[in-house]
């Protein structure tokens, strides 16, 4: 009796048409993203080892490595010097053969030097992106023992200040003097510190605040992260609220007293203002507590919140709501139960959810390719235009080019979505194939 | 409200699960009457209602609303209209009145006439005390009257009930049919689809009858029962009818005789001979054929044409 039970209901579940959807749509989807974050890891990658051939300039107002002698001594002015650092020695304690396999088996390391007289130079050659970093040695550095490190734009999530390597090169050399003061021997056994500088919207270099860069992040983040769990709270509501009215087969009757471009046009809009309620009362709730963590903040760190941002990343949010409800309500009305418009939801969702799960991409360099890219993809845009914003300055064009393709997006997708809504609500039993929905859709109307 | 359905067709499928509703059919009909549309369960009556209500868009062919082809496409139209599909439900969880109200203000009628207009349709189909009640607490025939009532409370033009009797028992089948009587006395055009033909008798004054999406009966009721009518007279037990030339044969019954005329002769020559014989009787009715049976033999036929080649059975079915 088990087997025929057994038997039965897996035959019934294997012979679903959602089932097989999803059991062989899956795959195609992993591999599709697998596929899409190789690129983007790719991209990365790439701009990543472009920036590592480059030299790093360098103004040593100290004198500690340019001073005859000094290990950069016949560097020139505005010349690439290459720096090929010495093997480390090995310790005599080492048995010969594995100090002769750790000899021929480690390079010494090569660093490109550009050197530079003035911070203007410098300047002038991050802007032509000649370089990347450039690191100031300043005069009172064996007492401060602090560089400062200029870069065309400071990132939150990047490699840091990258000036251990000449920490090191300075301590090496210190320790080659004669005759060294206390406080010499003391420089050349620590680390330095470094205070980061980047070319700011006046065109001068201004100090980089991390802390206020992390809270300007953190709106934005927010807003996604609500946006996303907004989304996914309501949109099951949406689904759920058109699987009832096609259970109870009341949708024939609404769809014979208004079109069904109003019908989806008033659940969509529903579905936002419900999305809109529902972020104003968790903001309200949980915000108290980090308000007043920013309002502290405030006092230590020069920050304000910038109202221009909040207010687009908002117009972001709330057109992203309209246009993945729409999407959702057309997929939903293929489904014949609530179970089935679900599954054909998560493609929409997942959508929503990628530019989150890339958001190092985004925060990293907003302006870079693929950031820029998926702000212009509707699917991507809402929440990657929201990151966006938060990592730095877009272009205007860039904000309204990318929410007049939102706005676009947002008309064609309810009216493709109505088409669908017109052909998958009156379907019972079962969904509408793809010629069924093709047909639909060409159909002139 | 005049409506107009111009060669209009409808598929579904393609290929060898092609499947053609509704083929190539032409009616029209306007205010003031009942219009029965008639055929068995698959036949294609509820996409050509849908097709008239623009719920779906035919594949070729047009609706005229008023003699407008784009007419049934307006939300006025869709404002004047009444619809109770034939596969329909309600909001299980939601009340009543709140269903009916939501209903009336898709029609856009004012929400305190509706409320007042609600109650009123409430007491008439004795569920006045079911108003705050939630639809799942309902019984099925309660449920039914709902929803004509929602379905006629915004005071339609246009009334389309698919099945409206099913489910129902004889003495909601009567209330429900004096409502759709009273519509046409108002002048509302009023689309009757069902199966039950004694209601069709009752209340039809035109039909249309489809069969595997083809147009098989289109007329006046009455103009189409006697088409059919087999000239047969019913008369009583006692009437003297023996010996009559017009007469083929009479087939005794518990209601009286059934007289089957001669080919050639007519209702009128019998009576006319019976008034030269000075024959006595008490009662003498033209038998006219049920629409039941008019129903079962153009079905049946085509069923059975069904099986010989399409040229054949096409032309028979026309026939």
């Amino acid at each position: 009796m088990i087997r025929t039970i057994a038997w039965h209901e897996f035959w019934f579940t294997v012979k679903k048409k959602s089932y097989y959807l999803v059991t062989l749509g899956m795959p195609l989807l992993v591999a599709a993203y697998i596929g899409f974050l190789s690129i983007i890891v790719l991209v990365s990658a790439s701009s990543e080892i472009s920036k590592m051939g480059k030299p790093t300039g360098l103004i040593d107002r100290a004198g500690v490595l340019t001073a005859d002698g000094g290990p950069l001594a016949d560097a020139k002015i505005g010349e690439v010097f290459v720096y090929e650092s010495e093997p480390q020695k090995i310790p005599d304690q080492v048995p010969d053969e594995l100090a002769k396999m750790v000899e021929e088996n480690i390079q010494p390391s090569k660093r490109n030097i550009l050197l530079f007289s003035s911070v203007e130079e410098l300047k002038e050659k991050l802007e032509d992106e000649t370089i990347v970093t450039a690191v100031e040695i300043p005069g009172d550095y064996i007492e401060e023992g602090k560089f400062k490190v200029y870069k065309k734009r400071s990132e939150l999530m990047g490699s840091g200040s990258g000036t251990g390597w000449l920490s090191r090169m300075i301590g090496k050399e210190i320790l080659g003097r004669t005759g060294l003061t206390d406080q010499e021997k003391e420089r050349s056994r620590r680390s330095a510190g470094s205070t980061e500088f980047e070319i700011g919207k006046s065109g001068d270099f201004e100090e980089v605040n991390m802390l206020a860069k992390f809270l300007s992040l953190g709106i934005p983040l927010a807003v996604a992260g609500l946006l996303i769990m907004a989304l996914m709270m309501n949109a099951s509501l949406l689904l759920a609220s058109i699987a009832e009215e096609k259970e109870n087969k009341v949708m024939e009757v609404i769809v014979s007293s208004v079109s069904a471009e109003q019908l989806l046009f008033g659940k969509v809009l529903a579905i936002v203002l419900a999305g809109l309620l529902q972020i104003a009362i968790w903001m309200t709730m949980i915000s108290i507590v980090p308000w007043s963590v920013m309002m502290v903040m405030k006092e230590f760190v020069d920050y304000d919140i910038d109202v221009t941002q909040l207010a687009i990343s908002g117009v972001f949010m709330v057109l992203g709501f309209m246009f993945y409800g729409s999407l959702l309500a057309g997929m939903g009305s293929l489904g014949s139960t609530y179970k089935d418009c679900q599954q054909l939801s998560a493609a929409v969702i997942l959508c929503a959810c990628l530019p989150m799960m890339i958001f190092t991409v985004f925060i990293q360099d907003p302006n870079a390719l693929l950031p820029r890219i998926l702000s212009f993809i509707p699917l991507f845009s809402p929440v990657g235009m929201a990151l966006r914003l938060g990592a730095g300055e877009i272009a205007t064009w860039e904000i309204g080019l990318s929410f007049v393709i939102l706005l676009i997006s947002i008309l064609v997708a309810i009216k493709i979505s109505a088409r669908l809504f017109r052909a998958g609500t009156l379907m019972r039993g079962k969904p509408p194939g793809i010629r069924e929905i093709w047909k639909v859709l060409t159909q002139p109307q | 409200m005049e409506i107009e359905l111009r060669n209009v067709s409808k598929t579904y499928g393609r290929g060898a699960n092609l499947k053609v509703a509704v083929d190539n059919v032409s009616w029209k009909s306007g205010g003031g009457e009942i219009f029965g549309l008639l055929g068995p369960n698959g036949a294609g009556k509820t996409t050509m209602i849908r097709m008239m209500l623009d719920i779906i868009r035919p594949d070729s062919g047009e609706v005229f609303l008023n003699g407008d082809p784009n007419g049934n496409r307006t939300l006025e139209f869709k404002r004047r209209i009444g619809y109770l599909p034939e596969e329909r439900g309600l909001y299980q969880k939601r009340k009543v009145m709140e269903v009916l109200l939501y209903f009336a203000a898709l029609k856009g009628f004012d929400r305190a006439k509706a409320k007042a207009k609600a109650m009123e349709m409430l007491e008439r189909f004795e569920l006045a005390d079911c108003a705050n009640k939630k639809i799942h607490d309902l019984s099925k025939g309660m449920g039914q009257k709902i929803q004509i009532a929602s379905c006629v409370l915004h005071d339609p033009d246009l009334v389309v009930l698919d099945e409206p009797f099913s489910g129902l028992d004889p003495v909601n089948t009567r209330l429900i049919r004096d409502t759709i009587l009273e519509l046409r006395e108002k002048g509302k055009l009023v689309f009757l689809s069902t199966h039950m033909m004694s209601e069709v008798e009752a209340l039809c004054d035109r039909i249309f009858m489809i069969n595997n999406g083809k147009q098989v009966l289109y007329g006046s009721l009455d103009e189409i029962r006697r088409s059919y009518t087999t000239y047969e007279v019913l008369m009583d037990h006692d009437a003297q009818t023996n010996g009559l030339s017009s007469i083929e044969s009479i087939n005794r019954t518990a209601q009286g005789q059934c007289i089957h005329l001669k080919d050639g002769h007519s209702v009128h020559d019998l009576m006319a001979e019976l008034a030269k014989e000075k024959r006595s009787f008490t009662r003498f009715e033209e038998a006219r054929m049920p629409v039941e049976d008019i129903f079962v033999q153009i079905v049946g036929r085509s069923e059975l044409l069904a099986g010989q080649p399409a040229g054949q059975s096409q032309q028979e079915a026309n026939a």
